[in-house]
């Protein structure tokens, strides 16, 4: 923190040089999203940083004050990325705010448009505050060699399965309290996922295709499975775009054995969200396997309305587990992050409120209110997340085995084309997994050209 | 006119334009020539996509938008006021739901599960579900959008209708006419203009359509109902994060309005629309 | 059309037909309805239960999902009733700027010559086939180089602008078919062009208003894309942003509330349109004699 006092003391100074006696006042914009709406922490945590700013300049008696004005935004994430594109394309300073709180997967078109700054440097001068954040954390900001960004907030991608089903189904409670500590250790792979729901179904305990089911959408999610069989998705050495034959071959023909035993609906792509989840929730389907650590949070909510004990009694979850013995499992997470645009006119100061935001007490209110994720070492520990079980549980679970969604411009593409030129077309039976394998390669070449590479 | 000029001409104009750039999220106006299009052709998804459009753009027209359009117009102006009115406000609703709200209606009626209002009638009946998205695709996008676009062409109908004198049709009663006749002599070619303008004006209206379709079946499964416009707008600004491809989906966007071109050409001649428009008999100015 | 003579038993006979057809109207409607009708109902339970009716029975009756009336659902969002009140003034701006432009450019192309008047006619229908999303980016440029951006009246404009052809040629049709002699009878007692427009002409074309306003009152009250793209903040909300808001993502959505949101935003233009339907679609027949 010293080091940071004399930063701050410096800034103090300079500017106290710059305009005696008087106190500016310096307005810093920020744009913020939900679009849920318990996530306002992002929007609050940034006025209440402005706030302890303003706090330290009256203290070393700096001339200058800051204002924040921030926006948040709940409509919804296309909203908001299509207003903050154009706004930055103006180039207009006025237009532009100086902090953007958004998804990691904009790093890559943002700095290759030079929207925003790296971040190297900055990051540099507080390592306080910045090595206590999961080293993790950082690849998901990096693009071509450098940091772009400062994380805000993460979740957790697993599965979830019910545990009173199971039970009915026959497995003993042991079995039923071990399986995350198996799939964590390697023993319980991709393919026992496939025998519990076998089990739950021959057991009566759910009717025919309602043993596992899935996201109806694309998303980052299948990508969990891609690195589960062994895949990559992303070369860093070229910055390209890397489609795994096999492993995309093996998650098709995982998707077909579903449907082939009766287990997930050929349909599962045309069932709604809140079917989905008054199913699962209700316990009517036996394994949601695409599951996000948000899920918890939202059945207690309208429509569905679970208790939390009721939930944390009767569903367990796991990360993805591996495709073959041994293997590590994996879980994706989706990291939201803080830029700082190429053009404000406080770079500094815009970067010290990020700093200031990402303080461990701002940081754990925010991810206990809105059901995400610490991003720092010391969180855990911190009382507040501690008592919190689920938050706790997840963290120790999925972020030793995070991995991310490859920050190119085309990887949105890249998942949206996973799932419907490929996952989609095995599950309705319009394609048998090699053709799908034939036909997503040359849809991914069709469109991106040399920014792909196919590995066999 | 100016109105039109700025928010209208000029923006179409700027997207054509785009149309030969490779803009993306950076925004630069890199003129590429024909490379859009030549990407298109060679675009494998294109023809079938192609396909959707015309079958989904003309079957809707024709089932829902002018003629169920018209069948409605016909005959909420032939019962009592009252009641005429009760169902033009009925099937007006759809098209005052906002959309997510009418795509999640929908999604319930049709849900592969037993659910699902369809198939919770058929498994009351010992039937099996059916997954009526992967069954019936086109249909699907047809009936969907079909109920929100007879509306438009019912209330023009309709007004068309009420703007006939009264005389006319009371002559025609007392001549004994009955109802067919009636439509078939008196009211369909007092009401040619609107019949006309309605089948171009919603060809066109349908080809940009694609909001329903987003929401209700996401162009699926597996580009069945995937059509021309969904595509554009999935290349320029999609779901999440959208792929940014700003200048290939203005080159979409203009061949979409090339096709709608050809089809306004092709009614110009069949409605013999020269006509419609011929200049004012006599001028006074 | 042969005549026929009016003997009792033909007039029972014909009676009875008349009476067949109706009934059959009546039935083709209702039957063809049904699926608007069940859809409906649905929404309307919804709105008034606990939790989602997945399924066919409601499990209970509240009235919590109306609590957004008094209440904002979220510290984020604002007022209902400044929402309310915005998409009123946009939905109004929509229609009186549209029904204005396009009754009176109508007109003109209807019953005046000017070269390239059917080529400007035509080009407006054409142009129509551009998809709204794909013109974001135009507009922008426009809108910013007008700097009309983050206002309320720029998203009028830019609505109004894309409905202006849509009115012109429905109400051409109108004009065209208003026999000339009407026109020129009140031309010769003295009438100026534009006392005859107003006094003898608009009120013949009424029902073509009726329609023409129902469609930009609609658009207007739906606009949704425009102004989340051009205007950031959130107290110039409308009520669809408001309803896209509560979908806007996966997370915590809350369906009966989105029932009852969206019950009440369709109300008011449900109002709108039986209102302007019984005002307007009142022709008064009187000058229109002979045909054309």
């Amino acid at each position: 923190m010293r080091k940071f006092l004399i930063g701050l003391l410096a800034l103090g100074f300079a500017a106290g040089l710059v305009a005696a006696q008087e106190v500016k006042v310096i307005t810093i914009k920020a744009w913020t999203v939900g679009p849920d709406d318990p996530s306002i922490t992002r929007k609050l945590n940034l006025e209440t940083a402005a706030e302890r700013l303003n706090e330290m300049l009256e203290f070393v008696g700096a001339n200058y004050r800051v204002k924040l004005e921030a926006t948040f935004v709940t409509t919804s994430w296309s909203d908001y990325k299509r207003s903050n594109l154009l706004a930055l394309q103006s180039g207009d300073p006025e237009k532009i705010a100086d902090i953007i709180v958004t998804g990691h997967e904009d790093i890559g078109p943002y700095a290759e448009a030079g929207y925003i700054i790296p971040l190297d440097e900055y990051i540099a001068a507080f390592p306080e505050v910045y090595e206590d954040f999961f080293p993790a954390l950082w690849e998901a900001c990096k693009y071509k060699g450098k940091i772009w960004g400062i994380p805000q907030d993460t979740e957790a991608r697993m599965f979830y399965y019910r545990k009173d089903l199971l039970k009915a189904a026959g497995y003993s409670e042991e079995f039923i309290e071990s399986i995350p500590a198996k799939v964590v250790a390697g023993e319980f792979i991709l393919d026992d996922i496939i025998a519990l729901g076998q089990k739950l179904l021959d057991a009566g305990v759910v009717e025919e295709g309602m043993a596992i089911w899935h996201r109806p959408t694309p998303g980052t999610d299948w990508f969990q499975f891609i690195y589960a069989y062994g895949g990559e998705l992303y070369d860093p050495d070229t910055g390209k775009l890397v489609v795994d034959k096999s492993a995309t071959l093996a998650l098709f023909k995982f998707i077909k054995k579903l449907v082939d035993l009766g287990l997930t609906p050929s349909a599962m792509s045309q069932i709604s969200w809140p079917e989905i989840h008054t199913n699962f929730s209700g316990g009517k389907v036996g394994i949601n396997l695409t599951g996000g650590s948000w899920n918890f949070a939202e059945w207690q909510h309208d429509p569905y309305n679970k208790s939390f004990d009721y939930l944390w009694e009767n569903i367990g979850f796991a990360p993805i587990p591996a495709a073959e013995k041994g293997g590590k499992p994996v879980s994706v997470s989706h990291p939201l992050v803080h830029l700082i645009t190429s053009t404000s006119r406080h770079k500094d100061l815009a970067f010290l409120i990020v700093t200031l935001a990402s303080a461990v007490d701002l940081n754990t209110r925010h991810a206990i209110r809105s059901g995400h994720l610490a991003i720092r070492k010391s969180q855990l520990s911190y009382p507040p997340y501690y008592a919190d079980v689920f938050a706790r549980k997840v963290s120790e679970l999925c972020a030793p085995f995070a991995r991310f969604s490859p920050n190119h411009p085309k990887a949105p593409f890249y998942w949206e084309a996973l799932f419907r030129d490929g996952i989609v077309p095995v599950e309705v039976g319009a394609l048998s997994p090699e053709q799908a394998l034939e036909h997503f390669v040359k849809r991914m070449q069709t469109e991106l050209g040399d920014q792909v590479i196919i590995r066999e | 006119m100016i109105l039109i000029l700025f928010f209208f001409l000029a923006p179409v104009v700027i997207t054509a334009v785009m149309g030969f750039t490779n803009m993306d999220y950076r925004f630069q106006w890199d003129f590429i020539g024909l490379g859009n299009f030549y990407r298109m052709a060679n675009d494998f998804l294109v023809p079938k996509i192609l396909v959707n459009t015309v079958v989904y753009t003309f079957g809707t027209l024709a089932i829902f938008n002018v003629t169920f359009g018209l069948i409605l117009a016909l005959l909420t102006t032939s019962i009592s006021e009252r009641v005429g009115l009760f169902f033009r406000a009925l099937w007006l609703l759809p098209r005052f739901t906002p959309p997510v709200v009418y795509a999640a209606i929908w999604l319930w009626i049709l849900s592969p599960t037993k659910n699902g209002l369809l198939n919770g009638i058929r498994v009351a009946m010992g039937l099996k579900p059916i997954a009526w998205i992967s069954e019936f695709p086109w249909g699907v996008i047809i009936v969907t959008n079909g109920i929100i676009g007879a509306s438009m062409g019912m209330l023009i109908f309709t007004s068309a209708i009420k703007a006939i004198p009264r005389d006319y049709l009371w002559a025609a009663r007392v001549d004994g006419a009955s109802w067919f006749q009636e439509v078939r002599h008196i009211i369909l070619p007092l009401i040619r203009w609107p019949l006309m303008f309605i089948t171009a004006y919603q060809t066109l209206s349908l080809l940009t359509s694609y909001e329903y379709i987003l929401l209700i079946t996401q162009g699926g499964p597996f580009h069945a109902s995937e059509v021309w416009s969904l595509y554009a707008y999935n290349k320029a600004f999609s779901a999440y994060a959208g792929t940014y491809e700003f200048g290939y989906a203005a080159a979409l966007a203009t061949v979409l309005v090339l096709i709608g071109t050809v089809a306004s050409i092709a009614y110009w001649k069949i409605f013999r629309f020269r006509e419609m428009m011929a200049a004012p008999r006599i001028e006074v100015s | 059309m042969a005549k026929r003579g009016f003997t009792p038993g033909s007039l029972q006979r014909e009676r009875r037909k008349q009476r067949l057809l109706r009934t059959s109207m009546y039935v083709f409607l209702v039957v063809s309805s049904l699926p608007i009708i069940v859809g409906y109902i649905w929404l309307f339970v919804g709105a008034f239960t606990g939790n989602l009716v997945y399924g066919f029975v409601p499990e209970e009756f509240t009235l919590k999902n109306w609590s957004f009336l008094w209440k904002p659902p979220s510290a984020a969002w604002p007022n209902i009733w400044r929402t309310f009140a915005n998409t009123v003034f946009l939905a109004a701006g929509v229609t009186v700027i549209m029904v204005v432009v396009s009754t009176s450019a109508a007109y003109v192309v209807s019953r005046m010559y000017f070269p390239g008047r059917s080529m400007i006619l035509a080009s407006t229908l054409i142009l129509h086939a551009f998809p709204a999303i794909t013109l974001l980016i135009a507009l922008y440029y426009i809108l910013r180089a007008l700097g009309l951006l983050d206002s309320l009246w720029g998203v009028i404009l830019v609505r109004a602008g894309l409905m202006v052809p849509f009115g012109i040629w429905v109400m051409k049709g109108f004009f065209d078919d208003i026999p000339w002699d009407i026109e020129m009878s009140a031309l010769i007692d003295g009438a100026t062009r534009f006392q005859t427009f107003w006094k003898v002409m608009l009120p013949l074309v009424k029902p073509g208003i009726a329609a023409i306003a129902v469609f930009a009152f609609m658009a207007g009250w739906a606009e949704y894309i425009f102004l989340v793209t051009f205007v950031r903040d959130p107290n110039s909300w409308t009520l669809s942003s408001y309803i896209n808001a509560i979908i806007g993502n996966y997370r915590f959505t809350n369906y009966g509330l989105l029932a009852a949101v969206s019950l009440f935003y369709m109300f008011p233009v449900l109002l709108f349109f039986l209102l302007t339907q019984k005002l307007l679609m009142k022709v008064t027949v009187g000058g229109i004699k002979g045909g054309r």
